[in-house]
C-alpha cells in the first residue's frame, strides 16, 4: 500500500524526541548481559555446529543420528546469520571493544560477504526502507509487492519465484550488491556510490562464495570420504532450512499486506521524526515465545530493529511496549 | 656450503608457508582470523575470564597509598613473561560488559616478580576517569583483568654516570623499580631523586625511600601545593654537578616539556637525558575546552606512516575527511553513522563523536571515523 500522507510536523518532532529517549533508556541498560549473552550464544552456536558435522558423520549407524546432525548444523547457521552475526554486524556489539565481537571484523557462514552485506543492507535498506526505486530489499528486483510496482508477465510465476528466491536466499544475498552494480551483466550504472573498486567487489564476491562452497560441499565431506555423499547432502540441506527460514522470517518482517511503501519524493529533506514514522509503517513485527525471537535474530521485532539498528536486540522486546504506546498516542497506529 | 645454506633458507619459508596454509584453512572453515578465536566463546562457556588474546593476571590486593592513589597487586599467569625495571603494561578490565584499557608503569622491581611471582601498579583514581576510579572502588581480591607483555625504553642505560631522577606524582612508578632493583649497585651511592608531589598527605613510597637512604640515595620530596612546579631554584638548591649527570625524568607532559628545557639552559646534553610522558587526565564533558598546552592538534596515521598536526581552534573536521583530504582511503560508506563500515581502531587519543554528542576516552577503542572529530593527539590504526 502506497503512503502520501504525512503527520504534522510538531508532532513528528514530538514522536522523535520520546522515540530517542526510548532509545536512551535502553542504552543506559546495556552492560555486562549483553557481553554475557552475545559471548554465550556464539559457544553454544559453535557447539552446535561441531556436534552436528560429528553426527552427521555417524548416520551410517542410523538415518536419525544423520537427521539430528543437520537439524544442528542448521541450527548453527540460522543463529550465526541471525542473532550473532546479522546483529554484530550492525554494530550492536562494537561497544564491548572485543577484537572478534565487532561489525568491523565479524564474518558469518553463509555465502555473502559481510562488508557487501554491510555496505547494501546497513545503508541502502535500513536508510531507504520501502521506498521505491531506492530501497532492492523491496522484492529483490525479482517479486511485484506492491501496486506501485507495474506488471510484467514475469509476475505471472510469482510464486515459483518466491520458492526459487527462498531455496538460493543466500546466494540471493550474495548476488545483491554484485547485481545493483552491474558487474557481470547488465548496463553499468551511471552513477554508483561503491566506496571499493568494481574488481575488488567481484573478488570479495568470488573469494566468499568459494569459501563456503569449498567448506560445505568439498573439504567437510572429502575427510569424511567413505561418507562423502551423506556429508555433502547433509549440508546441503542444513544451508536450504537456513535459506527458507531467514527468507521465511525476512520476508514477513517487510512484505506484509499492510507495509507500506513510498516514493523517492516522499522522503526528499526528511526529519528524524519522519524516519521514524516511515520505518514503523515499512516493517512489521512477529509475535513469539522467548526462543522463537532468538532464531529470527529479534527480526521480529522488525520494527524496533528499524528504529533502532545498533540497540544489542535482546532489549527490543521490552523497547516495543513502550514503542507501541506511544506510536498509538501520537498517530493511533497500533501494531 | 652452499647447500647449507640453501636447506637453511628452505625451512622458514616451508614453514611460513604450511602455516600460512592453515591459516587459510582456519579462516575458510570457521571464518575467524586464528582457531583460537573460534574456540574462545566455546572455553569462556566453562570459564568466563578466559582470552585467547590476553594474559589473564588474579589481583592478590589492592592497597590503599593515600586517599586517590593505590597500588594493585597481580599475579599474572604463566603466559606472561618478565619485566625490566621501569617498564609499563598495558591494563584491561571489564566494565559493564566493555573491556577498557589503559597504560599503567610497573610501580614493583623484578626481583620482586622473581620472588613471589607478583607486580605492583600503583594508579591514581583520576576525577573524571572510567577505569581507576572503578578499580579502587570495585575491584576486590579475586579478581581477574587482563595484561599486555611489558614493554617501553625507560629504563636503566648503564650503571657509571652518575645519576639524578626527577618524577612528579604518579611518575615516580616508573622510577621506584630502578631504584630498588639496582640497591646494591655502587651508582645508587652517587644517585639523587627529586620527587614533585601536590602535599604532605600525598607522600608516596616514603617509607621505601627511607630504606633506600641507607643504601646511599639521596632524595627530597618538593610539595608543590608550598614550593611550587620545578624551577631553576629547586634544581640548584639540590644539585650542584647537574652537567655531569645521567637525567631520568617521569611525570606528566608539561613537567616533561619544562624539566627539558631547564635542563638543556644547564647545559645537560640531550643524551643525558631520558624522559617517560604521563599522559594527561580525562578532559571533562561538561565543559569541554582544550588543553592549554594542546594548541595544535595531531592524527597519527600509523598504518600508513603519515601525520597530520592543525590549530585547535580551526573548525572542526571528521577523521574520515581528514584522512581522505591527506590522501589515503579508508573503507567507508553512508558517511552518517549508519552503515558501521568505516570503523578503525584509535590506538589512543581523545575523539568527540558528532552524533551521540560524547567525548571518548584516551585509550585503546574501535571508533566510527566519519562520526568522530579529534580534541586530542590522536593515533589511529589507518
Amino acid at each position: 500500500m502506497q503512503n502520501n500522507s504525512k503527520p504534522n510536523k510538531d508532532t513528528l518532532d514530538q514522536f522523535a524526541e520520546e522515540l530517542d529517549q526510548i532509545r536512551s533508556e535502553a542504552m543506559s541498560k546495556v552492560g555486562e548481559k549483553d557481553a554475557r549473552y552475545i559471548r554465550r550464544l556464539i559457544g553454544i552456536q559453535r557447539c552446535s555446529e561441531i556436534a552436528g558435522r560429528i553426527i552427521m558423520v555417524l548416520g551410517f549407524i542410523s538415518p536419525a543420528l544423520w537427521i539430528l546432525g543437520i537439524i544442528l548444523l542448521a541450527l548453527a547457521k540460522i543463529l550465526d546469520n541471525m542473532e550473532i552475526g546479522h546483529n554484530i554486524m550492525h554494530g550492536q556489539y562494537d561497544w564491548m571493544n572485543d577484537p572478534n565481537i565487532n561489525s568491523r571484523n565479524f564474518e558469518w557462514d553463509i555465502a555473502c560477504d559481510g562488508s557487501s552485506w554491510k555496505r547494501y543492507h546497513n545503508h541502502e535498506h535500513h536508510t531507504y526502507t520501502n521506498v521505491i526505486g531506492k530501497d532492492r530489499d523491496f522484492g529483490y528486483g525479482i517479486l511485484r509487492l506492491s501496486d506501485d510496482l507495474p506488471w510484467a508477465p514475469r509476475n505471472r510465476f510469482q510464486f515459483f519465484n518466491y520458492l526459487g528466491l527462498s531455496t538460493l536466499f543466500e546466494w540471493g544475498v550474495a548476488y545483491h550488491e554484485v547485481a545493483a552494480e552491474r558487474i557481470f551483466t547488465g548496463k553499468r550504472r551511471a552513477t554508483s556510490n561503491l566506496p571499493i573498486t568494481r574488481r575488488e567487489l567481484r573478488n570479495a564476491f568470488y573469494n566468499k562464495a568459494g569459501r563456503q562452497i569449498f567448506k560445505d560441499y568439498i573439504f567437510f565431506p572429502l575427510i569424511c570420504w567413505p561418507v562423502a555423499l551423506q556429508v555433502l547432502v547433509g549440508n546441503l540441506i542444513a544451508n536450504l532450512i537456513r535459506n527458507f527460514w531467514t527468507s521465511t522470517i525476512i520476508f514477513c518482517g517487510h512484505f506484509t499486506e499492510d507495509v507500506h511503501t513510498f516514493q523517492p519524493s516522499y522522503i526528499e529533506s526528511e526529519t528524524q521524526g519522519q524516519w521514524y514514522y516511515r520505518q514503523i509503517l515499512g516493517s512489521s513485527n512477529i509475535t513469539g515465545k522467548k526462543w522463537f525471537h532468538i532464531l529470527t535474530g529479534h527480526l521480529s521485532c522488525q520494527i524496533e530493529h528499524h528504529l533502532y539498528p545498533d540497540v544489542p536486540a535482546p532489549h527490543y522486546r521490552e523497547m516495543s511496549i513502550k514503542v507501541q504506546s506511544v506510536s498509538l498516542l501520537r498517530f493511533r497506529l497500533r501494531y | 656450503m652452499n647447500n647449507l645454506e640453501s636447506s637453511n633458507l628452505l625451512r622458514p619459508t616451508l614453514a611460513s608457508f604450511s602455516f600460512s596454509l592453515i591459516q587459510k584453512l582456519v579462516k575458510v572453515l570457521t571464518n575467524t582470523a586464528s582457531i583460537g578465536a573460534y574456540f574462545e566463546p566455546i572455553i569462556q562457556l566453562f570459564s568466563p575470564y578466559w582470552k585467547i588474546s590476553k594474559i589473564s593476571a588474579e589481583i592478590t590486593n589492592v592497597r590503599h597509598e593515600s586517599t586517590n592513589i593505590y597500588t594493585l597487586i597481580l599475579k599474572p599467569s604463566s603466559k606472561w613473561q618478565t619485566f625490566k625495571a621501569g617498564q609499563f603494561v598495558q591494563l584491561s578490565a571489564e566494565i559493564k560488559g566493555s573491556l577498557i584499557t589503559r597504560t599503567f608503569s610497573i610501580s614493583s622491581e623484578p626481583e620482586y616478580f622473581k620472588t613471589s611471582g607478583k607486580i605492583e601498579l600503583t594508579i591514581r583514581s583520576q576525577d573524571n576517569g572510567l577505569l581507576t576510579p572503578w578499580l579502587r572502588t570495585s575491584v576486590q581480591a579475586g579478581h581477574t583483568v587482563y595484561l599486555s607483555q611489558a614493554s617501553g625504553n625507560f629504563t636503566l642505560k648503564n650503571q657509571q654516570k652518575k645519576k639524578l631522577f626527577i618524577a612528579a606524582g604518579s611518575g615516580i612508578t616508573a622510577i621506584r623499580p630502578i631504584l630498588k632493583q639496582y640497591k646494591n649497585e655502587a651508582w645508587l651511592k652517587d644517585a639523587q631523586l627529586l620527587f614533585y608531589v601536590k602535599n604532605r598527605t600525598e607522600c608516596l613510597f616514603l617509607e621505601d625511600m627511607n630504606a633506600l637512604k641507607s643504601c646511599g640515595l639521596n632524595y627530597k620530596y618538593i610539595y608543590s601545593e608550598e614550593s611550587g612546579r620545578i624551577c631553576q631554584q629547586h634544581l640548584d638548591d639540590f644539585c650542584d654537578d647537574l652537567s655531569n649527570r645521567e637525567v631520568y625524568l617521569c611525570g606528566p607532559p608539561k613537567m616533561i616539556e619544562t624539566t627539558n628545557i631547564l635542563l638543556k639552559d644547564n647545559l645537560v646534553p640531550e643524551s643525558n637525558i631520558f624522559f617517560e610522558y604521563f599522559g594527561p587526565p580525562p578532559i571533562q564533558p561538561t565543559n569541554f575546552s582544550l588543553g592549554d598546552d594542546e594548541n595544535f592538534i595531531q592524527v597519527d596515521y600509523l598504518s600508513s606512516k603519515k601525520q597530520v598536526s592543525f590549530k585547535a581552534d580551526s573548525p572542526p573536521i571528521t577523521l574520515l575527511d581528514m584522512a581522505e583530504n591527506e590522501g589515503l582511503k579508508p573503507v567507508s560508506g553512508c558517511r552518517t553513522g549508519v552503515c558501521h563500515q568505516c570503523i578503525c581502531k584509535k590506538k589512543q587519543g581523545r575523539v568527540f563523536n558528532i552524533k551521540t554528542k560524547q567525548y571518548s576516552d584516551s585509550g585503546s577503542e574501535e571508533i566510527q571515523l566519519c562520526l568522530s572529530v579529534p580534541i586530542s593527539h590522536v593515533e589511529l590504526e589507518l
